[in-house]
């Protein structure tokens, strides 16, 4: 079965870093204004600072969305 | 001969367990008992790829829906701080990790592991127990659950952690705050 279409953010966010570097104020209600670094990520059985140390541009968010959707649109026609 | 009827008046000694209100004996408690059931699920409420040694963030309670009869149950539940989980009192406790992963551009990855982790001195964590997952070369997902048993008997130094390791920096680990996709469950069994 195919993956669904890319369709949000978070889509687009587990592909620009890896690990749990982002969290939400609002879990239930992921948009961009409630999207926060998070302070500590686990590496290798410790919990150390988060390496990522700047958010995405919500422009650099939304450009890596529409990248893979238009992906995802060539590879199903 | 085989007796067909025993005179209890004379030939018992000792004294039975006496019944208290009718529901639970004074006497008599044999090990296990559970003074404090309880079934307390988490939920890992945001997607991440890659690993996390341990999960340390983006995680929830799981609500009720009480429309559908999902719930917690018991009067006590368990805590969490960065992902370290306290156990609300001793007990012989039943640690479930439920995680599913999702080939996102990583390609094959054989050998995803979701990982229970203890520590008995609140510092050095052992694994405990280990599920093996894998996904193929596109658009694959792949479900995995590890569970352990704990006599928990200090609730200071003993804590379970969760992770997931091996997994490609491409490939993910599903979350969502709508519903359980990658969660832990703690079912308190009876008393240590």
């Amino acid at each position: 079965m195919a993956r669904p279409r890319p369709n949000h953010i978070e889509d687009a966010l587990t592909i620009l870093h890896s690990k749990q570097w982002f969290t939400w104020t609002d879990s239930s209600n992921k948009i961009y204004a409630n999207l926060r670094l998070s302070e500590k990520i686990g590496v290798n059985g410790n919990i150390v600072d988060n390496t990522v140390t700047e958010l995405p541009t919500e422009s650099a968010v939304n450009a890596k969305l529409k990248e893979m959707q238009d992906a995802w649109d060539a590879a199903n026609g | 001969m085989a007796l067909s009827k025993v005179d209890v008046a004379n030939m018992l000694t000792g004294v039975t367990p006496v019944a208290n209100g009718g529901t639970a004996l004074s006497s008599g408690f044999i090990n296990g008992f559970n003074s404090a059931p309880m079934v307390d699920t988490w939920i890992v409420t945001s997607s991440f790829s890659g690993t996390a040694e341990p999960i340390s963030s983006n995680l929830s309670r799981s609500l009720d829906d009480s429309a559908e009869g999902h719930a917690q149950f018991g009067s006590i539940n368990m805590t969490q701080s960065s992902g370290i989980f306290t156990f609300p009192q001793t007990g012989f406790y039943l640690v479930e990790f439920f995680l599913l992963i999702d080939e996102q551009g990583g390609g094959a990855d054989g050998h995803v592991t979701a990982q229970i982790e203890a520590t008995g001195d609140n510092s050095s964590y052992e694994e405990i127990a280990w599920a093996y997952m894998g996904v193929g070369a596109s658009d694959i997902t792949d479900a995995g659950h590890a569970s352990a048993v704990f006599d928990i008997t200090n609730t200071t130094n003993q804590k379970v952690r969760f992770a997931v390791a091996g997994q490609d920096s491409s490939n993910r680990a599903l979350g969502t705050s709508d519903y359980m996709l990658t969660g832990m469950r703690f079912t308190r069994l009876g008393d240590t």
